[in-house]
């Protein structure tokens, strides 16, 4: 991630991400691509800085401050991470930065990492809905090129 | 890229275009109706077109309740009998939600899902409980009526009345159960199955229905009465022969199991697994909760259609309240009550 990347601002896409968090580890599912992710303790942590809208640059200050490791190594760090939630449009650019509490270190400071699942997506691409004949008989869905639907 | 959005006026619209295209249809041909039991509520099914009518309804549960009781209602037809089409949806791109449900609605209001092969449609109106059921040919609905017919109007009638339609198979022992979650081919059917012709209690062998109780627990009670089997599950269980009710059915449906006389009316929910299959049986393996979850997640919340987030929501609330194990299944099953029962004994129980 570069030095500009890392000072755009960044939330989590609402409301079609969703999350749950089960023994201090965050589970999140974005409902619109269908992938989910389990992340470790400390993605746990970066992602609760991020979801509501921060700079990568403001959460790899916080991050260090908090675990006491420098900031060049959280930025490396974070960075993968980040760039993934971002291609997978999990976080998408925001207005301003919010308020967030300062995290607190839960254990010795390692990469934020994240298990990615991408099962549920694959079944969304199997998009019948877009996928009819051009001379589909009936009902009901627009296809590329016409958003007019044929009835018999 | 933002989903679409369809405002509540343009679905009421679509709703009554809807609700005036099934009179029409039943006003082609004599509606049949039937009552089925969606976790101890009345659902009544209603269609026109005599050949679509037992195929939504002959797996389902029957109520015992009386009609005027009904307190929701889906009113199915299909074209190819009453030539009646169904009106024109008001969605378009970028609308396919989990399961075929259709993103961008008014989720507090309307709820829709789509199936392309075979053409079915179904859209509910929670304000007023009542669902229309779109099916372009009746004899092409077998695909679409695995495992549990209709089941996203019952999942969706079921939300609004604190109930819960789960993709998971449900077992126990003296009336505590345990649910066996997974995807689709994990070996929740066939692990049900040997448990019930070992003797145990039996709920469902694929979807079932829970209800939170005041008192904190869940129950688990049976949708459908018809249990699936593949060809490898019926070489080893033998002892479900007797029960195929499908005898002579093309080689791609799987052996459909007669289940009514065997089924436990309700059970409260002690533990959830998820079967892995292997070489040695060995006994329950307690997970961490989010390793569970992550584990069933693709096959809970890609079987139901609309209110996503509900769905996980509930999932994580049933986990993170009741201990969950990796279930090791032998090769010939021989072990799946002992297994079952070593799991229902490690459970931690509150004392009375």
């Amino acid at each position: 991630m570069g030095s500009r990347d890392a000072n755009i601002c960044l939330r989590a896409d609402r409301p079609d991400v969703i999350e749950e968090t089960f023994d201090g580890e965050v589970t999140l599912v974005h409902l619109r691509t269908g992938i989910f992710y389990g992340m470790n303790a400390t993605g746990s942590t970066l992602w609760r800085q991020i979801e509501q809208g921060r700079t990568p640059a403001t959460v790899a200050r916080v991050l260090a401050d908090a675990y006491g490791v420098s900031r060049g190594t959280v930025e490396a760090d974070i960075a993968p991470l980040i760039a993934e939630l971002v291609a997978d449009e999990v976080l998408v650019p925001a207005e301003a930065e919010a308020d967030v509490p300062p995290p607190q270190a839960n254990g010795p400071w390692s990469a934020p990492a994240a298990e990615r699942y991408s099962d549920m997506a694959d079944l969304l691409k199997l998009d019948p809905i877009h996928d009819l004949r051009a001379d589909y008989a009936g009902w009901p869905i627009p296809r590329e090129g016409t958003d007019e639907a044929v009835e018999a | 890229m933002t989903s679409a959005r369809v405002d509540e006026k343009t679905l009421e619209s679509f709703m009554e275009a809807s609700l005036d295209a099934y009179q029409r249809a039943a006003e082609a041909i004599a509606p049949q109706q039937t009552w089925v039991d969606l976790g101890g509520i009345p659902v009544g099914v209603e269609t026109a077109g005599e050949s679509l009518h037992p195929r939504i309804t002959r797996m389902l549960l029957r109520s015992s309740q009386r009609p005027f009781q009904t307190d929701a209602r889906i009113l199915a037809f299909d074209v190819a009998r009453t030539r009646i089409l169904p009106p024109r949806p008001p969605w378009g791109e970028d609308t396919r939600g989990f399961a075929a449900g259709v993103r961008g609605l008014p989720e507090d209001r309307f709820l829709a899902e789509f199936h392309a092969d075979p053409e079915t449609f179904a859209v509910y109106d929670r304000g007023r409980r009542v669902s229309v059921y779109w099916s372009r040919y009746a004899d092409g609905l077998y695909r679409s009526l695995e495992s549990a017919p209709l089941r996203a109007q019952m999942r969706w009638m079921g939300m609004d009345r604190g109930l819960h339609l789960m993709h998971a198979a449900a077992v126990g022992r003296g009336g505590d159960g345990l649910l066996l979650m997974g995807a689709g081919g994990a070996g929740k059917s066939t692990t049900a199955f040997a448990a019930m012709l070992a003797g145990m209690e039996f709920v469902s062998d694929d979807f079932c229905v829970l209800r939170c109780e005041p008192d904190g627990s869940t129950t688990v009670m049976p949708l459908v009465t018809i249990g699936r089997a593949t060809e490898n599950t019926m070489r080893l269980l033998p002892g479900l022969a007797e029960r195929v009710v499908n005898r002579g059915a093309p080689a791609d449906h799987k052996a459909e199991i007669e289940l009514a006389d065997v089924i436990t009316p309700a059970l409260t929910v002690r533990a959830l697994g998820v079967p892995v299959q292997d070489r040695v049986p060995g006994a329950p393996r307690p997970l961490p909760t989010g390793t569970f979850v992550r584990k069933v997640l693709l096959g809970t919340m890609s079987s139901y259609p609309g209110m996503a987030d509900v769905s996980f929501r509930f999932l994580a609330r049933l986990a993170g309240g009741l201990p969950c194990f990796e279930l090791p299944v032998g090769p010939d099953l021989a072990d799946v009550e002992d297994l079952i029962d070593g799991a229902l004994s490690m459970t931690a129980r509150v004392p009375a």
